[in-house]
């Protein structure tokens, strides 16, 4: 509405709405009744300069239903004139060659989704990627499940017997913990048993102890009894040496005499033969000088006596007559057997002391032990003992039964992950019969869907062709020349000359009349019974093209068709003269400066006088006077 | 001296002191009684040594039982015993068993008051 610079807001609301608005109000007749469209624009500022600045608003009635507004009212128009359809129905004569170069290029590939629309084949297009949309997710799963199906058929095997495995080991694991559970009551019974001789309880438990000292004690004894054995072996010695030491010293005192003669004798032999030496060697000198000694003689006389002496005291060690030495030797020989060691005796009586120890401990504890056991009768005693004997097997028995039971529920524990993990893997096909019925329903579908758009097209291209042709064949001023029109599946249109070939350079009148009657003829097959709305149709067409277009258009039957014509291209009077018969209104838009003649519509009188000062013409016959400066347009209607 | 001077002789001892000497040898599945002998030759040898010591001999009763010869030799014990079977004109063997007689008799009084037959070494 508003920009670069220009002022598109009408005259009423630029010049005099505090913030300017505007409206344009479409009225039509439709199936659902009558149809009624208000936009409207409003700046936002003083003076908007930009569509930025305005504030658009749309307002939707359709017959009985509510007033739909902005998205919502967009939506209902859209329902019954899909916005792809515009451009076939809204023909901007302006654009027209941008419509032919769409049609006969590859640019046509942007005329494709119109093209589409027209047919109306966007709804068949997006049912088929529905469906194949569908399918892909179907396929994809049943896929999927294949690929499943052929991992899980060896797992399914394999999960089979691992149920089995698992089965068995839950069997095996039920009878043990039944079997614990027997033994736990069983356990539980003698508990109980054990209860009505709990006041003798202590006494079996202090029994069981002392027995169990005993025995243990006895083991030690033993080892004791061997210690003293061992010692005892020499215990006749330590005897026998308390008799035997007395004569032993006795022989030993002998021998060390003996011993002590022997030495005293072998001295006296020594100094009897130095002396018997020096006696004989020695003459009337001194032996140590050598010379004359005065006392020589009474010297020799000492010396003869010592000898003397020493030969009478050999005679009588001589003469002393003690055993052999050899027969002194073998008797202390034969008393040393019998000497023990030192502290033999001490040895042998602290084994003895420690054995008889020991063995009075254990007369004591079997002692007390033969009490404690008299104040139980034997039948109580044979209970406690038999109820003190099963507990002690059964809590055995709840030990090992607790023991298997435990890994019996392991191998259940392994053998579930086993079967749980094998499941997973069997578990990845998710496909039944329904998905591929369900798959092969919508193969069918999608390829029916596609063949019913090849076949629409293609019957559609045709019917396309066929009338295009017929309307350019009318319209064009060489039919002779140019024959028809082409339409190809891809809907790139050529004209054919007279050869049935593509015409290769034809007028550029001609191609625009092609384009008008591809253009015409795609509106028809569509079978949208909707208005059309020509923009300056005639702009690049000649005198003939353009009256022809006019012919072809305004006919007395089909749709409403709407020329905006500028004077230009049509003459008002003569087009209204030529067609009036066909024409439903016909307006002018002009503005009061355009008026040499009254343009009220009760008076049209040419008697105007003009105001070239004040810029204003005044009719002499009404007295309605108009500004010629004014910008506000004018929309008079041409009497038919 | 020579050994033809006394006889060596044989060594035994009455049925009783045998039997005294059996019940004094160890056996492993009576360590509560009082055995402190490996054999009956090392319990002979502690009742003789234990007359000997106590200078008791006293004559044989009864029927005899010999103690083996060859674990029991005489000869060792002649130098101790020589000048007294000299003397008596006895055999080497004969004043052992009389002494190892002797012994039993001891051991048997002190075993009797429930005595130790060791603690006689002391």
């Amino acid at each position: 509405m508003v920009g670069e610079g220009e002022i598109l807001m009408n005259s009423t609301a630029y010049e005099e709405d505090s913030t300017q608005e505007m409206s344009v109000v479409l009225f039509a007749e439709g199936k659902r009744g009558a149809i009624e469209i208000t936009r409207t624009a409003r700046s936002i500022t003083t003076f908007a300069r930009s569509d930025k600045e305005m504030e658009m608003s749309l307002d939707v009635k359709i017959g009985e239903e509510p007033i739909k507004t902005g998205p919502e009212g967009q939506e209902a128009i859209e329902s019954f004139f899909p916005k792809e359809l515009e451009r076939f129905f809204f023909i901007d004569g302006e654009a027209l060659e941008e419509y032919t170069e769409m049609m006969r290029t590859s640019a046509l590939e942007g005329l494709k989704e119109e093209v589409n629309s027209v047919l109306g084949i966007p709804a068949l297009l997006r049912g088929e990627e529905d469906l194949t949309r569908i399918r892909r997710s179907i396929k994809s799963k049943i896929d999927s499940a294949t690929r499943a199906d052929i991992i899980s058929s060896k797992a399914l095997d394999d999960l089979n017997r691992q149920r089995d495995v698992l089965k068995s080991k839950i069997r095996m694991s039920d009878g043990l913990k039944n079997k614990l559970e027997t033994v736990m009551n069983k356990l539980d019974d003698t508990k109980e048993q054990m209860q009505a001789h709990k006041e003798l309880a202590p006494i079996v438990e202090e029994l069981k102890v002392i027995k169990a000292q005993i025995e243990l004690k006895k083991v030690y004894l033993k080892e004791v009894a061997a210690e003293k054995m061992n010692e005892s072996k020499i215990a006749w010695k330590v005897l026998l040496w308390k008799k035997s030491q007395q004569q032993h010293d006795a022989l030993l005192e002998i021998q060390t005499r003996a011993n002590l003669r022997d030495n005293s004798m072998q001295q006296h032999k020594d100094s009897i033969r130095e002396l018997e030496i020096l006696l004989k060697e020695t003459g009337d000198l001194c032996p140590e000088c050598k010379q004359p000694h005065p006392e020589i003689e009474k010297y020799r006389a000492g010396k003869q006596q010592e000898l003397d002496e020493r030969n009478s005291i050999l005679a009588r060690l001589e003469e002393e007559t003690p055993m052999s030495r050899d027969e002194l030797t073998m008797k202390l020989g034969a008393l040393k057997m019998f000497k023990p060691q030192d502290d033999s005796a001490e040895r042998i009586l602290r084994a003895n002391d420690k054995w008889k120890k020991l063995a009075n401990d254990i007369a004591s504890l079997e002692e007390t032990y033969r009490r404690l056991d008299a104040q139980l009768t034997e039948e109580a005693k044979a209970n406690v003992e038999e109820l003190g004997e099963r507990k002690g097997r059964q809590e055995a028995m709840v030990t090992k039964r607790e023991s298997e039971w435990r890994n019996a529920q392991d191998d259940v524990n392994r053998a579930e992950l086993e079967v749980r993990r094998l499941e997973r893997m069997t578990g990845k096909s998710s496909s039944n019969k329904e998905d591929h019925e369900l798959d092969n329903i919508i193969s069918s579908l999608v390829v029916a869907v596609k063949d019913t758009i090849t076949s629409y097209r293609e019957q559609a291209r045709k019917n396309v062709e066929k009338r295009a042709s017929e309307v350019f064949a009318k319209l064009n001023n060489a039919p002779e020349v140019y024959t028809g029109i082409k339409v190809d599946k891809d809907f790139k249109t050529a004209i054919l000359n007279s050869n049935g070939k593509a015409a290769r350079k034809p007028s550029s009148g001609a191609v625009s009349i092609m384009t008008m009657s591809v253009i015409d003829a795609l509106r028809h097959v569509s079978g949208l019974d909707l208005p059309v709305f020509l923009d300056t149709p005639g702009r690049s067409l000649d005198e003939y093209h353009k009256s022809k277009l006019l012919e072809y258009f305004w006919q007395t039957e089909g749709q409403q068709f709407l020329i905006f014509a500028h004077s230009g291209e049509y003459a008002v009077k003569e087009t209204v003269n030529q067609f009036e018969g066909r024409l439903a209104r016909a307006y002018t838009i002009t503005l009061p400066r355009d008026h040499r003649s009254c343009y009220q519509p009760k008076c049209l009188s040419e008697d105007v006088e003009h105001d070239s000062y004040n810029k204003k013409n005044t009719c002499n016959a009404c007295g309605f006077e108009w500004d010629l400066t004014s910008q506000k347009t004018l929309v008079l209607e041409v009497p038919l | 001296m020579s050994e033809q001077e006394f006889a060596k002789g044989s060594v035994g001892i009455s049925e009783t002191s045998h039997a005294l000497l059996v019940s004094l040898v160890y056996d492993d599945r009576k360590p509560s009684q009082d055995r402190p002998f490996e054999s009956i030759v090392e319990a002979f040898r502690f009742a003789f040594a234990l007359g000997f010591s106590m200078g008791q001999k006293q004559k044989r009763e009864g029927k005899h039982v010999t103690v083996a010869p060859r674990q029991f030799i005489v000869t060792d014990y002649q130098e101790i015993l020589k000048e007294e079977v000299i003397k008596n004109k006895q055999s080497l063997g004969g004043a052992i068993s009389e002494y190892a007689e002797g012994g039993c008799s001891i051991i048997s009084e002190t075993v009797s008051m429930g005595k130790s037959a060791l603690g006689l070494i002391d």
